[in-house]
């Protein structure tokens, strides 16, 4: 029994060994014959929808085997930036990433100048131009005047109103905020939530505020400069985080914004049939099912303002691939590098993206069977194409570390735990201390 | 004289009945602190088997019907199939890794050449939260070659338990008798002999234990595998299923199917090893 | 260890050799991946880096920086009170419930498996699931209380600045007071048995007993059990990210979650890398007082 312990050790201390040269070895030998590039995004198959995406990026990367690897590194959700931070720190960082172009996530990467710009892909390619993409989506991802990131998640949303509430109730949908605070008593007492919304990290309520700040003349203007004037504290600004907390005074949101913070759980109060309003992306939306009346409507419009709704929609477009410069300029990478960023971001796959993910090409020609798109999706994106798209804070503040900040900062004041003075001297203070 | 035994009598019957209430009373308490940690598992399970909405609606009940779409999904869907037998390989080599090297670096302060110093210096790695030394040691891995392999993991795993380890098994093995180990040598045994055939096999329950431990703490980690090995065929399971938080609607009851995928290794491993690991508490981590 | 073969010195020499053997591959890949970083985190701490481009030395700066940094304290606060609210019902709990499994014979095997059982759970999965069950407006906890007609009690558990600690905190206690059960346990089982038999003769009843014989004799396991309990405070972090993002804000971060935030949404490597330093001499601060604590019964100190 001793020996065999004995050969035990030996054998899992040789095994041990044996691996780690293996893995060493392996490693250098792929890289001789054909060209290995490094995939980093976040999609996964969490879903049937997604698992069709997910099956298609396979494919086509088995089907580039004779001629390059592709190796995915995923992970999802936000986390995708802890890890790209790590490998761009470690000097490791992927061959192509999807990841949020605008300068408040990859500022940083930029400015140490690590990403190439769109300019230099389109001059390699040629399948693909400026052109091919439609022009309004490269706002959000500017930086500096120029683009490092070729969009692709591009998302539509809309608001939604739960009707057998509005029967079961007996009242009319309300058009404006003020309207919801009238009915929000009545609301509440039968047990449901006017305005499903929450703010975990920022997310989903920056979005809904922003729709709140761009109602009012001269925000828009405002948000444009904030690059230039590093400033935020306007009144404008001031008088939106007013109506916030008008309607949290008034119960017009859920108790715990926090909890109910973050993509999914807010959405649920929704499509459980408890609440009132809702907002949320195309894909989302489509997953609503028939547990009860509703329909798309527009967003509450803000009773002090000229605003109309009815022209407003807050679309998405600030991720996307962005390549890095190394190796792009690694010759022995830069066919492969071209070749699989010209299928992942053209019509095949965005066709596919669209159809199970409610993730809007952003091609200006991508022809799609129509019929295979889920008609709510197609409502969704018919609805808003043509109305004046509402832009965020995110596409605005010029810098990571602030933008942190102003979204941490929200949590608490949509929780209640700060006031509108506190919060807008938070991002201030951020501000200045940041400033470069 | 039978009044003497009749009052003993009722006196030991009295004591038998109030120890009786007080047994009654302790198990109730105990069982209420077992049901509060059982409840969990009871939700994250039965939360599998229901839809979204019977999870928000009817969260403590039976599901109505029993579905495993939300296995199958994750299952194949999430990888979980590779991530699962990544993840044991993964946790097996460390723990492998880091005994071997903790059973010979505690003989050495039990029984060679006890050294405080040293012993201390080791010890600091209880100290050293994960997250601090994250990005160094990525970069310490990006330049040795290193980046995103197995190995690396393996290593960083291992090095990561290596000071627990240390600690429960130097403390175990403190209380070997000595004389055992003198029998052995004056046998004929080296001292390395006498650490393989001796000291080694009587140290089962401290391994047990220390390799339980690393074995759990690598099973759970997220961050580590996240930075270091995030290559798709290379996940580990705890980042496969974190990656089950899907975009528009948390799914929860794919998420609760990973993560009872997920528990149950853990579970059947801690199971196992139960016995010699409170063996190896009660033995060894004694005199501290 | 004397043999009659070789003489002293040999043996010393032999001795001195396998203690090298034994010792160097540990102490190698002990300081190649725990020790350097730790250095590399040090050097980061006296720079201003975001991970890209360059790195800058700015002296102190960040050290200073944590001084006025009204996140810092909050977290630095969080934490204290994790402590404190361990040591009173953690530590207390598992105190209570070892004493009661060893006074208990049938089922004591069966209750200490499961009372360790959430131990083995990864704190991210045991997030997820309370995240759900606390949700104010989803979850069961609220529901369960508006039907028993406690309406006041079914407060927004974690949008509220203060009930997002302390549910984050007691969850956290909850999840390990079962390993901490199994140590002191442990160091009750090896009190021999004459003393506690004795001890009863002699009229001592549950109380007394504990208090008198059975504490003073697991001093050493308290001992351990303390510096995993606060050392694991003092890193804590997976429970208040995946629950609240350590939110409100910062109500419920710790000081991990500060530093990781910092490192990573902030983009602020140096910053937290000095944070990162911070929690490190605090657990050495800690534990060297909690050994001075427990200095005059041990021979044997433990770090």
């Amino acid at each position: 029994m001793i020996r065999k312990e004995n050969r035990k050790k030996l054998y899992s201390g040789g095994l041990a060994l044996g691996m780690m040269m293996t893995a060493a070895f392996g490693m250098s030998a792929a890289a001789e014959e054909i060209p290995t590039i490094r995939f980093a995004h976040q999609d996964t198959a969490s879903s049937e929808g997604m698992q069709v995406i997910v099956d298609a990026l396979d494919g086509y990367i088995a089907s580039v085997a004779d001629r390059y690897i592709v190796e995915q590194e995923v992970v999802a959700g936000d986390d995708l930036k802890t890890k790209i931070a790590t490998d761009m720190a470690s000097e490791n960082l992927p061959d192509i990433m999807w990841y949020w172009g605008a300068a408040s996530d990859a500022g940083n990467m930029i400015d140490a100048d690590l990403l190439i710009t769109v300019d230099e892909f389109f001059e390699a390619s040629e399948k693909l131009s400026r052109e091919s993409f439609k022009a309004p989506l490269w706002d959000q991802t500017t930086v500096n005047g120029k683009n490092y990131c070729l969009p692709v998640d591009n998302l539509e949303s809309n608001w939604v109103v739960n009707k057998t509430i509005l029967n079961e109730l007996g009242i009319e949908m309300p058009k404006t905020y003020n309207e919801l605070i009238a009915v929000s008593d009545q609301i509440n007492e039968a047990g449901y939530i006017p305005l499903a919304m929450g703010c975990k990290g920022g997310n989903p309520g920056h979005w809904w505020v922003d729709q709140i700040y761009w109602q009012y003349e001269g925000a828009r203007e405002e948000l444009l400069d904030i690059s230039e004037s590093w400033n935020v504290d306007t009144e404008n600004f001031r008088k939106a985080l007013q109506v916030v907390s008008d309607l949290k005074e008034a119960n017009c949101l859920p108790q715990d914004t926090i909890a109910n913070g973050d993509w999914g759980p807010y959405w649920a109060l929704f499509t459980e049939g408890k609440a009132l309003f809702s907002w949320s992306w195309a894909g989302g939306i489509a997953g609503i099912g028939d547990g009860f009346e509703w329909e798309l409507c527009d967003m509450l419009k803000v009773d002090e303002t000229n605003a109309d709704t009815s022209n407003l929609s807050e679309p998405y477009c600030g991720a996307g691939l962005m390549i890095n410069k190394k190796s792009f300029e690694d010759e022995a990478k830069r066919a492969a590098i071209v070749d699989f960023v010209e299928w992942y971001c053209g019509p095949e796959f965005q066709a596919i993206t669209f159809i199970n993910d409610g993730v809007v090409p952003t091609l200006v020609d991508c022809d799609y069977d129509v019929s295979l798109v889920d008609p709510v999706v197609q409502e969704v994106v018919s609805r808003n194409s043509t109305r004046e798209g509402v832009l965020t804070h995110m596409a605005a503040i010029p810098n990571a570390s602030v933008w942190a900040d102003y979204q941490s900062g929200l949590d608490e004041f949509i929780a209640g735990t700060m006031t509108i003075d506190e919060y807008v001297d938070y991002v201030q203070n951020s501000l200045e201390s940041n400033r470069e | 004289m039978s009044n003497q035994k009749n009052q003993i009598g009722k006196r030991n019957r009295r004591i038998r009945y109030k120890s009786c209430a007080f047994l009654t009373v302790k198990l109730i308490i105990l069982g209420m602190f077992a049901a509060t940690t059982l409840v969990p598992f009871f939700w994250v399970l039965m939360s599998s088997f229901k839809t979204n909405s019977e999870i928000y609606g009817q969260p403590f009940s039976l599901p109505h019907h029993y579905q495993i779409d939300a296995f199958l999904q994750a299952w194949q869907g999430g990888g979980l199939s590779r991530s699962l037998s990544n993840s044991l390989f993964y946790c097996a080599a460390s723990v492998v890794l880091v005994l071997l090297l903790s059973s010979t670096t505690s003989y050495r302060f039990a029984k060679i050449r006890p050294n405080k110093a040293l012993y201390a210096f080791f010890s600091f790695g209880l100290l050293i939260p994960l997250h601090a030394v994250l990005i160094p040691l990525n970069v310490i891995y990006s330049r040795l070659g290193m980046g995103n392999t197995r190995s690396a993991l393996i290593i960083a795993y291992a090095v990561s338990n290596l000071s627990m380890s240390i600690f429960i098994l130097t403390a175990f093995m403190r209380n070997l008798p000595d004389e055992l180990l003198q029998a052995a040598e004056i046998d004929g045994c080296s001292g390395l002999q006498a650490f393989v055939r001796v000291a080694f096999p009587l140290s089962k329950p401290a391994l047990a234990t220390a390799g339980m431990l690393a074995f759990v703490n690598c099973w759970n980690d997220l961050l580590l595998g996240m930075t270091i090995c995030s290559k798709e065929n290379l996940r580990t399971i705890s980042l496969a299923v974190y990656n089950l938080r899907a975009s528009f609607s948390d799914d929860y009851n794919v998420l609760t199917a990973g993560i009872t995928i997920m528990i149950v290794p853990a579970v059947v491993i801690y199971t196992l090893f139960q016995e010699q690991v409170i063996q190896g508490m009660t033995a060894g981590a004694l005199k501290g | 260890m004397i043999s009659p073969r070789s003489g002293k010195s040999a043996r010393k020499r032999h001795e001195r050799a396998l203690a090298l053997a034994f010792t160097l591959p540990s102490l190698v890949l002990f300081v190649m991946f725990m020790i350097v970083p730790i250095f590399g985190a040090l050097y980061l701490s006296f720079t201003k880096w975001s991970g890209a481009g360059a790195i800058k030395y700015i002296g102190i700066s960040n050290y200073t920086n944590l001084l006025h940094n009204r996140d810092f304290w909050i977290s630095f606060r969080n934490s204290v009170i994790l402590i404190v609210l361990h040591l009173g019902f953690q530590l207390t709990s598992a105190l209570f419930f070892s004493y009661l499994l060893y006074r208990t014979k049938p089922g004591m095997r069966f209750f200490r498996s499961v009372f360790f059982l959430p131990s083995v759970i990864s704190a991210t999965a045991i997030g997820v699931m309370f995240s759900l069950l606390f949700n104010a407006d989803l979850g069961p906890i609220n529901f369960v209380l508006h039907e028993l007609g406690l309406h006041d009690w079914a407060l927004p558990w974690l949008s509220n600045k203060t009930t997002a600690l302390l549910v984050v905190s007691f969850i956290i206690i909850w999840q390990f007071i079962g390993y901490h059960v199994v140590i002191i346990l442990a160091g009750m089982k090896a009190i021999p048995e004459e003393i506690i038999e004795s001890a009863i003769i002699d009229g001592s009843n549950t109380v007394v007993l504990f208090f008198r014989i059975v504490y003073p004799l697991i001093k050493d396991m308290l001992q351990v059990s303390l510096i995993f309990m606060v050392t694991g405070c003092l890193k804590a972090f997976d429970h208040s990210y995946v629950m609240t993002m350590g939110g409100p804000g910062v109500s419920s971060s710790f000081l991990a979650v500060f530093m990781y935030k910092q490192a990573y949404s902030r983009q602020k490597l140096g910053l937290g890398s000095a944070a990162g330093l911070v929690i490190l001499l605090l657990a050495f601060l800690c534990t060297r007082v909690i050994n001075w604590m427990f200095y005059h019964k041990d021979e044997e100190s433990v770090t």
